[in-house]
């Protein structure tokens, strides 16, 4: 995968969340949240689960991955999609993408966080990570 | 899957524990300056007026007579002040990474984030020589020292007239004197006949910490923090000051049995107490 997220400041919170054994996640990928508690990458609009902090392999035996729930993480917006304001909540939008928020979303749990500066399309930026909103 | 001979899991395999293409970025400009101790938040310093003082008006300090009054004269300071600025930066480890690795990640990681700090520092201080407004000069090059036409370049002229003016502001260069280039106008002088032609210019038979020899009695020092198409004049301990206020320190902070972060900082400040001691040379490149 690409446009894995930039470590900017160091997360406090790194929670375990269930992975299947045969997934493969690359360290810093953001990752969709599952009934129960299992995460895998995100592709889409998805519930946002946190960013995997370190890589798993496919079928390595694990089958936990420790996730951020805070921090501060460079993104990228995803592509054709509007630039994202500073001080807007953003969301996912694909794979390791982004883009602004809906108020609805605070209520799914699909918003990552709150954009620090502003992103332009395909372009990455500063992100305080809050999963707990 | 069980493999058999011939394919690809059980082949052998040695894994150096050794890491390799690592260059470590040394600090080339911080030793250039006083090197003074701080033990507070603020410094504050006096610049002095470096012009020679004349008598005012109609008097002159030549020629006074018998039982006249002297001429007056004043000296004047410009005084000054700053906060020391921290340095700082971290890496989170895993507990398996740190002790299971295939190699010792807290010292790379550490060489690493000290590389950062030196590497910010080193450039905070050419910006600030290059922010300096009273130097003794800010002058573009006769013609860019790798210029196509081997006969308009001219290194040593512009060296020289920087020497030049800095003499004027009653600064010697010839002493203690430091030429700061990149590692391109390093380049172009090594390869320019009037350089190593010149009887000033000495081989780098003494090269140390990135002193790569003299030329015109100023020592080359070579660092890629000098910006591109540019090289600067000051006067090694004389020009600028480093006001440490904590040297280099790790930390490791350590969460038992989860992580460990592994953090260093340094904290000081710069500052330029003889702005005249500075002489830029533009358009090398």
């Amino acid at each position: 995968m690409a446009s894995e997220a930039v470590v900017v400041e160091t997360p406090t919170v790194i929670r375990d969340f269930t992975v299947a054994d045969g997934a493969t996640i690359e360290q810093f990928t953001l990752c969709k949240l599952a009934d129960a508690r299992l995460a895998t990458a995100s592709s889409g609009a998805d519930v946002f689960a946190g960013i995997a902090m370190t890589e798993k392999e496919a079928s390595d035996g694990q089958v936990n991955l420790g996730l951020a729930q805070d921090g501060i993480f460079e993104l990228t917006a995803a592509p054709g999609a509007t630039t994202i304001p500073a001080g807007t909540m953003c969301k996912l939008s694909g794979a390791n993408l982004i883009i602004t928020a809906e108020a609805a979303d605070l209520l799914t749990g699909k918003v990552v966080g709150k954009c620090l500066e502003e992103i332009a399309p395909s372009t990455s930026g500063e992100v305080d990570i809050g999963v707990r909103g | 899957m069980a493999d058999q001979a011939g394919q690809v899991d059980i082949r052998g395999e040695n894994i150096s524990k050794i890491v390799t293409v690592f260059a470590q970025k040394k600090f080339k400009l911080l030793p250039l300056l006083k090197q003074v101790n701080s033990s507070k938040l603020t410094e504050t310093y006096y610049k002095e007026d470096p012009t020679i003082l004349t008598a005012s008006g109609t008097r002159n300090i030549k020629g006074i007579t018998r039982l006249s009054e002297f001429p007056s004269v004043q000296r004047s300071w410009t005084k000054t002040s700053s906060d020391h600025i921290k340095y700082g930066a971290e890496s989170l480890i895993s507990m398996e990474d740190l002790r299971l690795n295939a190699f010792n990640i807290q010292a790379r990681s550490i060489n690493g984030i000290v590389e950062s700090i030196v590497n910010s520092i080193d450039t905070a201080i050419y910006a600030a020589l290059t922010a300096e407004g009273s130097t003794s000069g800010t002058v573009g090059a006769v013609a860019t020292w790798d210029n196509a036409t081997a006969t308009n370049q001219n290194p040593i002229n512009d060296i020289l007239r920087g020497i030049q003016a800095m003499d004027e502001n009653n600064y010697d260069a010839m002493e203690n004197g430091v030429l700061l280039v990149n590692p391109h106008d390093y380049a172009s002088l090594m390869q320019n006949s009037k350089v190593i032609n010149n009887p000033s210019f000495k081989t780098a038979d003494i090269v140390s910490n990135g002193k790569m020899g003299q030329v015109a009695g100023l020592t080359i020092v070579k660092s890629t923090t000098v910006t591109d198409a540019e090289a600067m004049i000051i006067v090694r301990g004389m020009t600028a000051t480093w006001q440490s206020a904590i040297g280099f320190e790790t930390a490791l902070v350590e969460k038992a049995g989860i992580s460990t972060i592994i953090r260093s900082w340094q904290m000081g400040q710069i500052q330029i107490v003889h702005p005249k001691a500075i002489y830029t040379i533009t358009g090398t490149e």
